[in-house]
C-alpha cells in the first residue's frame, strides 16, 4: 500500500466514524410538531451528507452542522409551542409562567409542570377508580376536579381546565350523564398534554445541550 | 461594603395546593419580597404565633415566631381544616396581629364570599390564577400599614375594596352561588413537601 492509498484509508475512516457518530439519520422533513416519540426528537439535526468531502473540510462543517442543529430544534420548538396556543392546549397563564423563569430559576417552568403531573395523574386516576366504585361518591368526585381545575388553571392548561368546568357544570344541574361523559375526555386532553409537555421539555433540553437559546415567544 | 437597599418586606403565603405554593412564591420573590409559605391556616397561626384553639398542638408559641415580622399575609381561601377565610377572622381579632394586610385568593368568583371577606378586613380579593400584575398590587397595603404603623395617633380610613380579575381568557368563570362561602368537601392528600419554607 503507498503512502496515498493510506491517506484515503485515513479519510475514508475518519468519515465512517462521522458516519457511525449520526445516531439516526433523519431528513428534515420529517421533524414535525407533533412528535410524541422522544428518540426521534433525540436524533433529529444531524444529516451525514457528503462524508468524503466532509471529512476534508471537517472542521468548518462541524460548526455549520452545529449551527444547523440548533436552528432546527429551535424552529421544532417554536412550532411546536405556537400549536400549543393555536389548539387551545396552553392559554396565556402557561406564557405568565415563562416570564417567571429567568437565569436565577431556570427549571421553574419544567418544576411546576412536572407538579402538575403528579398532581393530576393522581387526581384522575382516583376520578377513574371512584367512578367504578358500586355506590359513586359524586360529591368527592366534584372535589377532585375542583382541585384539577385549579390546578390546570394555574399552569395554564387550558383543555383541561375548560373539561373540569364543564363538569361542574353538570354536576351542578344533577346530569350524572353528562358528569360521566367528561371523564374519558379529561383523561384524553392529559395524557396529550403530558405527551406535548414533555416533547417541548425534550427540544429544549437539546436546544440548550446544543448551545442554543430557547426561542421567547409572544403570544 | 454593602449598600442598604430597600429592607425586603416579608410576606406568609397560605395555600393547601404544592403547585400554587410554588407559584405564589415565585411570584412574590420576583417582586422582590422575602417569602414563608405554609400548607394550612393552622400552621399560619403558628408562624403567626396564635394558638388555634382547635389545634391539637399544646406546645407553647416559640418566641422566635415573635422576631419574625410579617407584613402581609396571602392565603387561599378554600383550605381543608381552617379556611382563608377562618385565618383572616383570627388575625383581624389579634390585637398583635391585626394591622398586619391580608389577602384572600380564590378560583372561584362568587360575589358573597368576596364580600364577606371584605366586610371581615380583607385588603384584596386576588382570584386564581394570580399573576404578577396582581402581586404589584401589594406593595400599597404593605406601605399604608408600616405608615400608620409609625402614625399611631391618627385615624386612618384602611378600608381598601378592591377586586381584582385576572387578565387571561377565562371566561365563564361564574358558578352558581349555591355557597355563602362554604368551600366544598375538599379531599387531599398533602405531599412531603416541607409544609413550611422559610427562604
Amino acid at each position: 500500500m503507498n503512502s496515498q492509498d493510506l491517506q484515503n484509508l485515513q479519510l475514508i475512516q475518519i468519515a465512517l466514524e462521522r458516519i457511525r457518530n449520526v445516531e439516526r439519520p433523519l431528513s428534515v422533513s420529517s421533524v414535525s410538531p407533533f412528535i410524541n416519540n422522544s428518540t426521534i426528537l433525540s436524533s433529529c439535526g444531524v444529516l451525514c451528507l457528503n462524508p468524503t468531502q466532509e471529512s476534508i473540510n471537517q472542521e468548518g462543517n462541524t460548526q455549520r452542522e452545529k449551527a444547523m442543529d440548533v436552528n432546527m430544534l429551535q424552529r421544532t420548538y417554536s412550532d411546536l409551542l405556537t400549536s400549543l396556543f393555536r389548539e387551545g392546549i396552553l392559554n396565556q397563564q402557561f406564557t405568565e409562567l415563562q416570564q417567571l423563569q429567568d437565569e436565577n430559576n431556570p427549571g421553574f417552568v419544567y418544576e411546576v409542570v412536572s407538579l402538575f403531573f403528579e398532581d393530576a395523574g393522581r387526581l384522575i386516576n382516583e376520578l377513574i377508580s371512584n367512578f367504578n366504585q358500586q355506590a359513586v361518591d359524586y360529591k368527592k368526585i366534584d372535589a377532585y376536579v375542583h382541585q384539577l381545575k385549579g390546578s390546570s388553571a394555574s399552569i395554564g392548561a387550558e383543555k383541561i381546565r375548560s373539561v373540569c368546568q364543564t363538569f361542574r357544570e353538570y354536576y351542578d344541574k344533577n346530569d350524572i350523564q353528562g358528569c360521566y361523559n367528561c371523564i374519558q375526555p379529561l383523561n384524553q386532553e392529559f395524557v396529550t398534554f403530558k405527551s406535548k409537555l414533555e416533547a417541548l421539555f425534550t427540544l429544549e433540553q437539546q436546544i440548550v445541550a446544543a448551545g442554543g437559546s430557547i426561542p421567547m415567544m409572544r403570544h | 461594603m454593602t449598600v442598604e437597599t430597600q429592607p425586603q418586606f416579608h410576606v406568609l403565603a397560605v395555600d393547601d395546593s404544592v403547585l400554587d405554593r410554588k407559584l405564589i412564591e415565585r411570584l412574590l420573590k420576583t417582586s422582590s419580597y422575602q417569602v414563608t409559605t405554609v400548607d394550612s391556616g393552622t400552621k399560619a397561626l403558628e408562624f403567626l404565633g396564635i394558638q388555634d384553639e382547635n389545634s391539637e398542638n399544646a406546645a407553647s408559641v416559640s418566641p422566635h415566631h415573635q422576631e419574625v415580622e410579617v407584613n402581609l399575609i396571602i392565603t387561599d381561601y378554600c383550605m381543608p381544616g381552617i379556611t382563608g377565610y377562618d385565618l383572616l377572622k383570627k388575625v383581624k381579632e389579634s390585637s398583635s396581629l391585626r394591622d398586619i394586610p391580608v389577602v384572600i385568593m380564590s378560583s372561584e368568583n362568587i360575589p358573597s364570599r368576596i364580600s364577606r371577606c371584605m366586610e371581615e378586613g380583607a385588603d384584596e380579593f386576588f382570584l386564581k390564577p394570580v399573576q404578577l400584575s396582581d402581586v404589584s398590587r401589594l406593595k400599597p397595603h404593605i406601605l399604608k400599614k408600616s405608615v400608620k404603623c409609625q402614625d399611631e395617633n391618627q385615624n386612618q380610613n384602611k378600608s381598601v375594596t378592591t377586586i381584582s380579575s385576572p387578565t387571561n381568557n377565562v371566561s365563564g368563570n361564574k358558578r352558581k352561588a349555591t355557597d355563602d362561602g362554604i368551600c366544598s368537601e375538599r379531599i387531599r392528600t398533602r405531599y412531603s413537601a416541607g409544609p413550611v419554607t422559610i427562604v
